[in-house]
C-alpha cells in the first residue's frame, strides 16, 4: 500500500510549492500580510455559476439522478459571493422555478431526482433549498405540503422491519428504527435523516414524533469511539455524517445524547497542519468540500454549547489556515474551486468550498453579543436565527476585506434571511 | 466529475443503439426529457447520445409500468450509462421479484461482481447487493468479493459498511479477527480497518479490563513498529478510555455493550507515554499524540497543573495549528 502514502506525499509537496510561491504557511497564516496574493475573485465565481445555470457539460450526467441539487448549488454560489438571486433578471428566476416544478412529484409528494423517477429525500432537500434561495412565492408554491408530509411518513422507519428472506427484494425497508430511507425500497443512512429533518423544519412540521421518534437514539448510536459520527452504527466517523448527525441533534434539541467533547476533539484533528484544509476521516486526504462539512461543525458546536466553544469569537479550528487552503490550492482563476490541486473544478466543490470559507471568515454570534452587550431576551434562545451579514468583526486572511463572503447558517447551508422568509411563508400557507 | 459514460464497465462491447434492435423496441414510443412546453432552458446537461437514448426508453417503460424481460435488460443499459439512477436499480429488483428465474437470481450476483469494482463508490449498487444477498439468503460469495474491492481501495467506506452488515446479519465472525490483523499489518494507517477492529471487539469480546489492555498493547506496538505519526492507533487507544467516571457514563451508546474504562486503571499507559517522550525527539511528527494521551491520564489523576503544562506545550509547540482548541481545553 505504499502507493497511498506516496500520493499523500506528492500532494503535500505540491501544496508546499503553492504555498512557497505565495510566501505563505498555514502555521504563519496569522502573520500573513500579502493582500494582493490572496484574492477571492467573487465576480468570476459568480460568473462560473451563471455559466453553469445556462449549460452543464456532460460530466454532470453523474448527478443527473439528483438534479434538484444543481439549482441549489448554483444559486448558493451566487448568494455566498454576494450576488443575490433577487437581483437576477426575473426571467432567470422563473426558469429555475420551472426547472424545479418539472421535478416535483405531484402524486406522492417530494421531488424526483429526475423526470419519471421516484421521489428521493436528498433530491427533495436539494429542491427545497433551491426554492429557499429563489425566494419567490411562485417558487414556494411548487411544494404541496400535505403530500410532502405523506412522502416523509412513507420513507420514515418508525418500527424496524424484521429482516427476512421471505420478503420481496423490492419491498424491503432496511432502515433502523428512527431512520429515513432515501426513497421507496432505498438505502438508509444519516444523510436521509438530515434531509428529512430540514424539510420538516422549514415546512413547519416540527415537533412531530411521527417524523422523528427514535432518531436521536439512532444518531447517538452512530457516534463512534473516535468521537465523530458514522453513517450507521459501528461504522467509521466521517465528516459528512458528523455534520448531518450534529445538525439533527441540534434541531431535535438532543445534543446531550452525544459526547460533545469527543466530537470536538475528533473534529479539530480533521484539520491538517501542512495542508491547512480538512480531511473527512482519519488519515485521508484533504478535500475542499470538507471546508463546509467540517467548518460548519465548529459553528454548530459553539451553538450547541451556547457560545462556550469559541476563543474570542473564533472557532476551535484555524479559520485562517482553512482560507489559505481554499485560496491558494483550490481556486481556479477561471472561476470555480477544485477539491485539491491537479483536479478539475466542479459545481459541487465550488459551493461547499465557498460555503466553508464563509463559515471560517465569521465569528461566533455569542461573542458578538458579549461584545455588544446585547441582552434581547427573544434572541437569546435562538442565536442562529439572527442575521449576521452586518457584523463587522470577521476573521479574514491578510485582512483582505474584499474577500468577505455572505454569512450562512451552518445548519441549513443557506443565508438565514432566506430560510426565515421561506419558513414564514410555509407557516401561513 | 466521475466518468459517467460507463464504457469502462463493458470493455470490448460496443453499445448497440436501440433502434437497431427494432423488433424488440418497435412498439415503444421513447419519451423525451423535455417537451417544448416544459423545457425550462436552465441547468440542462449536455448528455452523451447513449445516455439520452437509454433514458428516453426507460421513461417510456416506466410510464407504462412495464415489468418484463426487456425491462430487466433495459435497466442494465441504463445502469451502464447512468449508475446513479436509483429507480433503475429498484425496477431491476421488481423485475427479478416478479419474473426472475432461479438462473436470473444467480446471474444477478455474477453481474454485480463484474461491475462491482467500477462502481465501488456508487451508493445504489451496495444497497442492491444487500437486497439480493438478503433475498437469496446466501452470503457465500461475499468475503471473496470483498477481497477484490478492498484490494482496489482499502478505505472504501461503502465496502466497510457493507461488511459490517453481512458479517452481523449472517453471523460470520469466525476468522474476522485474523482478517483484520492482516489488513492493519498491510496498511497500518488505514483507519477504516482500525474502526472495523473496534466493531469486532465490540461483538466478539467482553469489554473488560483484560480485553482493553490487550487492545491498547496491540495499538502501541503498531505505533512503535510503524510510525509515531499515525493517528489511527492513537485514537483507537483513547477510544477505550475515559478520563473520569462521568465521562465513561456519558459515552455509553444506546443499544451497545461498548464502554470506556477509566484510564487510571491502566498505569502502563502513563509509563509507556513517559518512555516514548524520551525515546522520540520533540520535533518528531506525531509527538503531539503522546502528549495528548498523557494529558488524558493526568486529568484522570486530577493533576491539574501538570495537565495545563502539557496543554500549553501543545498550544505553542507540539500542535500550534490547533492553538484555539488547546486554549479551550485549558483547565481553570
Amino acid at each position: 500500500m505504499a502507493s497511498l502514502s506516496e500520493s499523500l506525499k506528492d500532494l503535500q509537496e505540491l501544496i508546499a510549492e503553492f504555498y512557497e510561491l505565495a510566501d505563505y504557511t498555514p502555521l504563519g497564516a496569522k502573520e500573513y500580510n500579502e493582500k494582493d496574493m490572496c484574492n477571492i475573485d467573487k465576480g468570476t465565481h459568480a460568473q462560473f455559476a451563471l455559466n453553469n445555470i445556462l449549460s452543464l457539460n456532460y460530466g454532470y450526467q453523474s448527478v443527473d439522478s439528483g438534479s434538484p441539487w444543481l439549482p441549489y448549488w448554483l444559486t448558493n454560489i451566487l448568494e455566498i459571493t454576494m450576488n443575490p438571486i433577487e437581483e437576477l433578471p426575473s426571467v432567470l428566476r422563473k426558469k429555475l422555478t420551472k426547472f424545479l416544478k418539472n421535478l416535483h412529484n405531484d402524486e406522492s409528494g417530494g421531488f424526483r431526482g429526475q423526470i419519471s423517477l421516484q421521489s428521493h429525500i436528498a433530491s427533495t432537500y436539494g429542491g427545497l433549498m433551491a426554492i429557499v434561495n429563489i425566494g419567490t412565492e411562485e417558487a414556494y408554491q411548487i411544494i404541496d405540503k400535505q403530500k410532502m408530509k405523506e412522502f416523509l411518513t412513507e420513507v420514515f422507519c418508525k418500527v424496524k422491519q424484521e429482516p427476512s428472506s421471505t420478503l420481496k427484494s423490492s419491498e424491503m425497508k432496511v432502515g433502523e428504527n428512527g431512520a429515513y430511507i432515501m426513497h421507496e425500497n432505498g438505502e438508509y443512512d444519516l444523510r436521509a435523516c438530515y434531509c428529512a429533518l430540514i424539510i420538516a423544519d422549514i415546512l413547519g412540521f416540527l415537533p412531530d414524533p411521527d417524523l422523528t421518534e427514535g432518531m436521536s437514539d439512532l444518531i447517538a448510536s452512530c457516534q463512534t469511539y473516535e468521537g465523530g459520527i458514522a453513517c450507521n452504527p459501528y461504522g467509521e466517523a466521517h465528516a459528512g455524517y458528523t455534520y448531518c448527525g450534529l445538525s439533527c441533534m441540534i434541531l431535535l434539541g438532543e445534543v446531550d445524547k452525544l459526547n460533545l467533547d469527543r466530537l470536538i476533539e475528533w473534529a479539530v484533528n480533521r484539520q491538517l497542519e501542512m495542508e491547512g484544509g480538512f480531511n473527512g476521516r482519519i488519515n485521508k486526504l484533504v478535500d475542499s468540500c470538507y471546508n463546509f462539512w467540517m467548518g460548519a461543525i465548529f459553528e454548530m458546536v459553539d451553538m450547541a454549547t451556547k457560545g462556550k466553544a469559541n476563543i474570542d469569537g473564533q472557532w476551535l479550528c484555524s479559520q485562517l489556515a482553512l482560507q489559505g487552503y481554499s485560496i491558494f490550492c483550490c481556486q481556479s482563476s477561471e472561476g470555480g474551486f477544485k477539491d485539491k490541486p491537479r483536479k478539475g473544478v466542479d459545481v459541487y466543490h465550488t459551493m461547499y468550498a465557498l460555503a466553508g470559507t464563509s463559515i471560517c471568515q465569521h465569528k461566533s454570534h455569542f461573542h458578538q453579543k458579549k461584545v455588544e452587550e446585547i441582552s434581547e431576551e427573544n434572541k437569546e434562545d435562538d442565536p442562529e436565527l439572527s442575521e449576521g451579514d452586518d457584523f463587522d468583526e470577521v476573521c479574514i486572511l491578510s485582512k483582505n476585506y474584499n474577500n468577505l463572503l455572505a454569512r450562512l447558517s451552518p445548519i441549513y447551508n443557506a443565508r438565514m434571511c432566506l430560510v426565515k422568509k421561506a419558513k414564514e411563508f410555509y407557516k401561513e400557507n | 466529475m466521475a466518468d459517467s459514460d460507463g464504457e469502462s464497465l463493458y470493455e470490448g462491447k460496443e453499445y448497440i443503439p436501440m433502434d437497431e434492435k427494432l423488433d424488440k423496441w418497435a412498439d415503444v414510443e421513447p419519451i423525451e426529457q423535455y417537451t417544448q412546453e416544459n423545457d425550462p432552458g436552465v441547468c440542462k446537461i449536455d448528455y452523451t447520445p447513449g445516455f439520452e437514448e437509454a433514458m428516453r426508453y426507460f421513461r417510456a417503460l416506466l410510464n407504462s409500468n412495464e415489468i418484463s424481460r426487456r425491462m430487466l435488460e433495459l435497466t442494465q443499459v441504463v445502469i451502464k450509462v447512468n449508475y446513479g439512477c436509483y429507480t433503475a436499480w429498484y425496477i431491476r429488483r421488481k423485475c427479478l421479484d416478479e419474473i426472475g428465474t432461479e438462473e436470473d437470481w444467480q446471474n444477478e450476483i455474477k453481474y454485480l461482481n463484474k461491475i462491482g469494482i467500477a462502481l465501488e463508490k456508487n451508493y445504489q449498487i451496495w444497497h442492491h447487493r444487500r437486497c439480493i444477498v438478503q433475498k437469496l439468503n446466501d452470503p457465500s460469495n461475499e468475503k471473496q468479493f470483498m477481497e477484490g474491492i478492498l484490494k482496489s481501495d482499502d478505505k472504501n467506506y461503502h465496502a466497510w459498511s457493507y461488511r459490517i452488515w453481512f458479517i452481523k446479519y449472517f453471523n460470520l465472525f469466525d476468522g474476522e479477527m485474523e482478517f483484520i490483523e492482516k489488513m492493519i499489518q498491510d496498511n497500518p494507517v488505514n483507519n477504516s480497518a482500525w474502526s472495523y477492529r473496534y466493531f469486532l471487539v465490540n461483538h466478539t469480546k467482553e469489554f473488560g479490563k483484560e480485553t482493553v489492555e490487550q487492545e491498547i498493547q496491540y495499538a502501541f506496538q503498531q505505533i512503535k513498529d510503524y510510525k509515531l505519526d499515525n493517528e489511527a492507533p492513537w485514537v483507537y487507544i483513547r477510544g477505550f478510555l475515559a478520563k473520569t467516571d462521568e465521562e465513561a457514563k456519558r459515552s455509553q451508546r444506546p443499544n451497545s455493550s461498548a464502554k470506556r474504562i477509566i484510564i487510571t486503571d491502566f498505569p502502563f499507559v502513563k509509563e509507556t507515554c513517559l518512555q516514548m517522550l524520551k525515546d522520540y525527539e520533540e520535533g518528531a511528527h506525531g509527538y503531539r499524540f503522546i502528549n495528548i494521551l498523557l494529558l488524558d491520564y493526568l486529568i484522570g489523576e486530577g493533576l491539574k497543573e501538570e495537565a495545563n503544562e502539557v496543554i500549553d506545550k501543545l498550544a505553542t509547540v507540539y500542535d500550534p495549528i490547533r492553538e484555539n482548541y488547546w486554549k479551550y481545553r485549558k483547565i481553570s
